[in-house]
């Protein structure tokens, strides 16, 4: 076992040799790799009107171009991770409006998971569960962009400060003050589609 | 207003059975690649842009250096000029 690991490891940083000497074949191993890991945090992260592809398409640019100054300190998925969030974060950032949530845009599944949050403490059904999500998102898509991002890796895919801190580079009472206010200004958006 | 409502919104968000692993689509990886290629391509044909770059500042910086280090005799009248000026209109309107 670990010393398939070790091979993997040794097959990335070959493959990264590679790809700085301009391996076309080489970046392609390197895309199917990584294609997993990047969609992940696309998807996580997704601008409104921007097809995922294109975003990733974006993160892969923009680690072929950078991949010289991947110096090896962490693993290169790490380094690809970071890349990829700093993507989607400017890509949130370019989107000039963010909508207010109101009752009449939520689908019906919505609304019953909004009046079920406020008066009932029932475990939800797998459907209930994804209008959830869906309407976390849309929640979501009312705090800036930087807020949006920490809230969804704290909240959504229960991330520690740690981790956001290695992934986005931010100081730990940053990212604490700023999920802090964010939070707040959720409940605000609760109370006003509750109303 | 119950505080705990995002709270309880994330957790059953976080309960939604998971996404299925993106698959790759067919030729990502090769529009991929031929993009990057491009762009190296662009990046390649272009290695005299922080040598221009360079140039360009420098020589703002002379203009400007000289400039500053003339003002004095660029901002100053020639005293002899007007008197020039006086002769040869008094010379003009004189019959």
């Amino acid at each position: 076992m670990e010393q398939t690991k070790a091979e993997a490891v040794l097959d990335m940083a070959a493959c990264l040799e590679r790809v700085r000497q301009r391996d076309e074949e080489a970046a392609r191993l390197l895309v199917r790799e990584l294609y997993p890991l990047v969609m992940k945090i696309v998807r996580s992260h997704l601008p409104r009107r921007m097809p995922e592809e294109d975003l990733a398409q974006n993160v892969f640019a923009k680690v072929f171009t950078h991949v010289d100054q991947y110096s090896g300190n962490v693993p290169f998925e790490h380094w690809v991770s970071r890349v990829a969030v700093n993507t989607c974060l400017n890509a949130l950032r370019a989107e000039k409006c963010r909508p207010e949530l109101r009752l009449a845009d939520l689908t019906e599944d919505e609304s019953e998971v909004l009046e079920k949050i406020g008066t009932t403490d029932k475990a939800p059904n797998p459907a209930e569960q994804l209008a959830a999500r869906d309407l976390a998102r849309k929640m979501l898509e009312t705090l800036s962009p930087r807020d949006r991002l920490i809230i969804t890796l704290l909240d959504l895919e229960e991330r520690s400060v740690e981790e956001i801190k290695a992934l986005t580079g931010w100081n730990a009472s940053v990212i604490k003050v700023r999920a802090f206010r964010a939070r707040l200004k959720l409940r605000k958006q609760f109370a006003n589609a509750i109303r | 207003m119950n505080p705990d409502y995002w709270k309880r919104l994330a957790a059953m968000a976080r309960r939604a059975p998971a996404v299925p692993p993106a698959e790759m689509p067919f030729g990502f990886d090769t529009r991929t690649v031929a993009e990057w290629r491009a762009h190296a391509g662009d990046a390649e044909s272009l290695p005299w842009i922080p040598l221009l770059r360079g140039a360009l500042v420098c020589s703002i910086l002379i203009v400007a250096l000289t400039v500053a280090m003339n003002y004095r005799t660029l901002n100053q009248r020639e005293p002899t000029s007007l008197a020039v000026a006086d002769s040869a209109i008094q010379l003009t309107m004189l019959p």
